[in-house]
């Protein structure tokens, strides 16, 4: 289990709109703001990556100092990033292989508008139990 | 492009070049100090040549001219690492002295993004940068490794008003007053030595220091003694284009360069590119060089004195490939530099040196140096974005130059090509933080402005209390409250932070709005934050 990771679910206009910490460790106050500058800058890389793979999945796009950003890209260019400091990589894919479809599901919802914040406690519930299970 | 023109190719050539040192007596000091200068002073215009046109042969006998020459010339009291607390001091005020900025830009908005990716590089970057730079490379001379800046000769002076002149000389060279260098092993201290007899005109005739030239010669050797006269004026200061006597100062040097020093390095170039043929290019010493190396891996292993003597063949590779580079046979150079590259890589070698040295601060310094020449190096090949991440890298717990490192690491981030405004952003907050730890306020407020530019619209939430909270304290501790209140408000509609930082927010507020008065700003400020209030947690205002 990792001790400490943040995940963040941005739009394609660069809006997150589902953010959450689920790592083990007790939060820092400040852990949060770092977290949001480190994963926001990295939105820079994933522009460009994600124009150069088909695949979803790309796995560490930036560090820094010892913590890791992975990303998961959807077909609608709606990224899942995690920010974490541990290696496990297989894990980190299953992890965003279950919220993609988790984020479907909330897709599918008729009264949902896409690029809207996902108030869903439901969908919060469940992605934090994926994180404990996965990371 | 011209490498020579271009910013690292200028630094090289004038940071790379061959160092004399100079040993004087007192009397020479005294009799240059009557014109206001002092002796390498009075020299050193004259040492800077466009054209000194000398033939040199390549390691390959290749015939050659070499045009553009530079010597520097140091006191043996300056052959040394500057001592750092004095540099850090003189850094600091630099600094300090930068951020002295008219206020009006300071307060005023942040310019838009299209803006910033419009203007050109040399609008947006501040200029004591490339200042900084040279400094923070400069504090690191001298150190051992840096071989280009062992002397390769020495010059020594004594006045025809010393008594005894020919001890005098002998004297000057008497080793427990030598710069460390050349006693510890880490250079050859067998250099290129030449003798001056210096006399002032105005003291008198100059047949006492004919004399004294001849007995030097027959001492010494006939080339390697020469004799300066000058004529000191009462309170007059030294006019290079009147005066007489500086076309002596001309030959002189020129003489000395063409006649002396470079044949001297050329020589050395010879030598060593013998022995180092000899025992390192070998095929079969590669091989055994590879099979002895796999045991001793662990560069802990090292002593934790010098790395190598001047007689190891690492170092005599490295002196070749500098001397070579000074006599700009940049294939020979280059050639040696590889060789010394399959040893440890410029990435681990950079770290080798930090990490060797037990003295850390010494440590950082070489790695600063190789840094920031590694820096020009990718920027001028347009790689903005590693230059970004090895200005991170050089960055150390010396938070004042961290905050600078990382304020260049942000412009290159804007100038990479496509310009990555995130990284620009959070490298910016990164600085201004450092900024505000060592009391640079008003860089601190500077660099996050610069920020603003782009996370002035930003929906993620943090990020924008942050850096709006922040800022508007800043503006506060400098009287700005107007401004500042505009900041703080940004922050209160903050649902989303902890009840802690709610109360905080909401208490520097309201600080900052009582001491900025009921301004007409003000009374519509307040008009605002009565509209914000609905969104707060009831319970924070019982």
């Amino acid at each position: 289990m990792a001790t400490t990771a943040s995940f963040i679910i941005v739009s394609r206009n660069d809006i997150p709109i589902y953010e959450a910490e689920v790592g083990s460790a007790t939060k820092r106050e400040d852990a949060a703001q770092l977290h949001q500058f480190v994963l926001h800058a990295a939105l820079d890389i994933v522009q460009d990556l994600a124009w150069t793979t088909s695949a979803m999945f790309l796995k560490n796009i930036d560090r820094f100092n010892d913590l890791v950003v992975s990303v998961y890209v959807t077909a609608g260019h709606t990224r899942l990033m995690l920010l974490h400091d541990s290696r496990n990589d297989d894990g980190i894919k299953s992890f965003f292989q279950e919220v993609h479809e988790l984020y479907i599901k909330v897709l599918l919802n008729p009264l949902y508008l896409p690029g809207a914040r996902i108030a869903s406690s439901h969908f919060d519930t469940k992605v934090r139990a994926l994180a404990r299970k996965y990371l | 492009m011209d490498p020579a023109g271009t910013p690292l190719g200028k630094m090289l050539l004038e940071e790379i070049t061959p160092v004399v040192m100079v040993l004087r007596t007192p009397s020479v000091e005294e009799a240059c100090v009557k014109n206001g200068l002092s002796f390498v002073e009075m020299l050193s215009p004259f040492c800077n040549f466009s054209n000194i046109d000398v033939p040199l042969r390549t390691s390959s006998d290749q015939p050659y001219r070499l045009h553009k020459f530079k010597l520097r010339l140091f006191y043996e009291s300056d052959v040394r690492q500057p001592n750092i607390e004095v540099a850090k001091e003189r850094l600091k005020q630099v600094i300090t002295k930068a951020g002295e900025k008219e206020n009006l830009e300071l307060i005023s908005d942040p310019p838009q993004v299209s803006n910033l990716l419009d203007s050109s590089k040399s609008e947006l970057l501040p200029s004591w940068f490339e200042y900084l730079n040279k400094e923070l490379i400069r504090t690191a001379s001298f150190s051992e490794h840096e071989t280009f800046d062992h002397p390769v000769g020495c010059l020594l002076v004594v006045s025809s008003k010393d008594e005894q002149p020919i001890n005098r000389f002998i004297d000057l060279f008497n080793t427990n007053k030598l710069p460390s260098l050349l006693n510890d092993g880490a250079m050859d201290p067998k250099i290129l030595k030449h003798y001056l007899l210096v006399h002032d005109n105005h003291d008198g005739s100059s047949e006492k220091a004919s004399k004294i030239l001849s007995e030097m010669k027959s001492t010494f050797g006939t080339n390697e003694c020469h004799l300066l006269c000058i004529n000191s004026s009462q309170d007059a200061k030294m006019e290079h284009q009147d005066d007489p006597w500086a076309s002596y100062l001309k030959d002189l040097m020129h003489e000395f360069s063409s006649k002396h020093v470079i044949p001297y390095m050329e020589q050395k170039v010879r030598i060593l590119n013998q022995q180092v043929s000899a025992t390192r290019r070998g095929f079969r010493n590669q091989i055994k060089n590879l099979w002895w190396r796999k045991g001793k891996d662990d560069p802990n292993e090292m002593p934790s004195g010098s790395m190598y003597t001047f007689s190891s063949i690492e170092s005599q590779i490295r002196v070749l490939g500098d001397h070579a580079f000074m006599l700009h046979d940049y294939e020979l150079a280059l050639a040696n530099y590889r060789l010394i590259s399959t040893d440890y890589k410029l990435d681990k070698a950079w770290k080798r040196y930090a990490g060797v040295q037990k003295l850390g601060s010494s440590g950082q310094q070489n790695a600063t140096r190789c840094g920031l020449w590694w820096i020009e190096m990718l920027k001028t090949r347009d790689q903005y974005k590693e230059a970004a991440s090895v200005y991170f890298r050089i960055c150390s717990e010396e938070l004042l130059h961290s905050a600078v490192m990382l304020e260049q690491a942000s412009y290159c981030y804007l100038f990479s090509k496509p310009p990555m405004l995130y990284k620009y952003g959070f490298h910016l907050v990164l600085s201004g933080d450092r900024y505000r730890k060592t009391d640079q306020i008003k860089h601190a407020i500077r660099t996050y402005r610069s920020a603003l530019s782009v996370y002035r619209e930003t929906t993620w939430s943090y990020i924008r209390d942050h850096v709006h909270f922040h800022i508007g304290q800043w503006y506060a501790l400098l009287g700005f409250h107007d401004v500042a209140v505009r900041h703080m408000l940004q922050v209160l509609a903050c649902s989303h932070q902890s009840k802690a930082t709610q109360e905080l927010f909401l208490r520097d507020f309201l600080q900052i709005f009582q001491v900025s008065g009921f301004s007409f700003h003000g009374l519509v400020s307040l008009g605002q934050m009565l509209s914000y209030i609905k969104q707060f947690d009831l319970s924070l205002c019982i």
